[in-house]
C-alpha cells in the first residue's frame, strides 16, 4: 500500500501530459472526420466530451487525484482506466443502439423500396419489344 | 378466398422454374384464388428473370435481408393488399406446391405449419438436423408451442398472423423464433403432415459452424420473442381467424 505522499506524487509525472497529448490527437482526428463529413457532429457529442473529460483528468492530476483517493481508488492509473474502460462501454451501448436502429430501418426501407417497385411495375404498360435494326 | 403464396428466393435459379409450374399446374381448390410472389433476396444470378418468365409476380430487394426479411417482405404485401391468408414456400423446391391442400384444410388457426416428421412421409432431413428440431422443440413446449417441426418454412398464415408478421418478424432463422411470437401475442397454432422433398437446387444457408450459432441464437431467440411479444400483444387489437 502507497503512502499518501507517493499516491500524490504519481500525478506530477510526464505520463500524465502524454495521456493529454494523446487525448488531443484522437480529438483532432475526430475534429477532421467531422470537417470531412465522415461522422456527424451530432453523433461525435459524446465521444469529444469523454476526450474532454479525459484530457482534463490529465491536465489537471491534482484535482484528478483528489477525487480518485476520495473514492477510494489505490493507484492514480487504477482511477484512469476504469474512467476510460466506463465510458468507452457507454459509448459502444450508444452505438449499437444507434446501429441496430439503423439497421432495422435499412431493412423496413429495402422492403418497401422492393413493395413500391412491384407496384409501380405493375401499373407500367407493357415496354415495347426494342426495334430491330 | 384469396391466397397469396410467398417464395423467398436466394440464387434459385435452377429450382424456381419448376416450381412456379407445378404452381400453374395446380387443379383449382374451390373458394381459393391463387398468387403468387417471389421475393428475390439480393440474387446474383437469374432468379428473378425466372421469376418474371414463369408468370410470377416479383419483390426484388436491393439487398440481402435473409430469409426473414424475405418472408416479411411477402407478408407485408399480403397484408396491404388485403389477401385472406398466405403460404410461405420454399424457393429450392422443398415444399411441393401439390400439399398446398393440406394447409388449406385446417380451419381456425391463425397460423398452420406443415410438418415432415409426424407422419414421416417423404423427405426427413439428417440425424444433426432432427437432433436440433428435438431441442427446439423442447424449448418451444417452454413456452407453450407444440409442434413437431419448428424449422418448417412450409406454413399458412392467417390474417391476424398477417397483420401481427407485417408489424415485426424475427430476420434470420425465423420459423422456431416466429412460433413463440405467434403464442406470446395469443394467436393459435396447428401442424398437418406434409410430405417434403429434398432440395432441387442452391445451397443451405445453415451448415457446419453456421448450425452452432443457429442453435445458440435460436434459444436465446425463442425466450426474447415470447416476452417481447407478450408484452407488446396486449396493446395489439386483431381481427378473427380465417376458417
Amino acid at each position: 500500500m502507497q503512502s499518501d505522499e507517493e499516491y500524490w506524487r504519481l500525478s506530477d509525472g510526464v505520463g500524465n501530459w502524454v495521456f493529454a497529448g494523446v487525448c488531443l490527437i484522437i480529438a483532432l482526428v475526430l475534429f477532421r472526420l467531422i470537417v470531412r463529413e465522415r461522422v456527424t457532429l451530432q453523433g461525435s457529442m459524446s465521444y469529444l466530451a469523454f476526450l474532454v473529460v479525459l484530457g482534463s483528468m490529465a491536465v489537471f492530476p491534482d484535482v484528478t487525484g483528489y477525487v480518485a483517493h476520495a473514492l477510494g481508488f489505490s493507484t492514480l492509473a487504477n482511477f484512469f482506466f476504469c474512467t476510460a474502460i466506463a465510458a468507452l462501454s457507454i459509448l459502444h451501448l450508444r452505438s449499437l443502439v444507434t446501429l441496430s436502429k439503423l439497421q432495422l430501418r435499412s431493412v423496413a426501407l429495402t422492403q418497401e423500396l422492393a413493395i413500391m417497385q412491384e407496384k409501380l411495375d405493375r401499373m407500367a404498360p407493357a415496354r415495347p419489344p426494342p426495334e430491330k435494326s | 378466398m384469396r391466397l397469396l403464396l410467398v417464395i423467398p428466393a436466394f440464387n434459385e435459379q435452377a429450382s424456381l422454374g419448376g416450381l412456379l409450374t407445378e404452381i400453374k399446374a395446380l387443379p383449382p381448390i374451390a373458394g381459393v384464388t391463387i398468387d403468387a410472389v417471389v421475393v428475390d433476396d439480393g440474387s446474383s444470378d437469374r432468379t428473378q428473370e425466372v421469376a418474371r418468365a414463369n408468370g410470377a409476380r416479383v419483390l426484388r430487394l436491393c439487398r440481402n435481408l435473409g430469409i426473414g426479411g424475405a418472408v416479411q417482405a411477402g407478408i407485408q404485401l399480403a397484408h396491404r393488399e388485403g389477401f385472406d391468408a398466405a403460404v410461405q414456400m420454399d424457393g429450392d423446391g422443398q415444399h411441393p406446391p401439390s400439399e398446398l391442400h393440406r394447409l388449406l384444410e385446417v380451419k381456425g388457426q391463425d397460423l398452420v405449419v406443415g410438418t415432415r416428421y409426424r407422419d414421416g412421409a417423404g423427405f426427413q432431413s439428417t440425424v444433426l438436423r432432427r437432433l436440433g428440431s428435438a431441442w427446439l422443440r423442447g424449448i418451444l413446449r417452454i413456452v407453450g408451442v407444440k409442434v413437431s417441426d419448428p424449422t418448417s418454412g412450409f406454413r399458412l398464415y392467417g390474417p391476424r398472423a398477417l397483420r401481427l408478421f407485417a408489424d415485426s418478424y424475427p430476420y434470420d432463422f425465423p420459423e422456431p423464433e416466429s412460433l413463440a411470437m405467434t403464442r406470446a401475442a395469443g394467436l393459435t397454432v396447428s401442424e398437418v403432415s406434409v410430405a417434403m422433398r429434398e432440395r432441387q437446387g442452391g445451397r443451405s444457408s445453415i451448415s457446419g459452424y453456421t448450425s452452432m450459432y443457429y442453435m445458440f441464437k435460436v434459444t436465446l431467440a425463442v425466450v426474447l420473442a415470447y416476452l417481447r411479444t407478450n408484452r407488446r400483444a396486449r396493446d395489439v387489437e386483431v381481427p378473427d381467424a380465417i376458417g
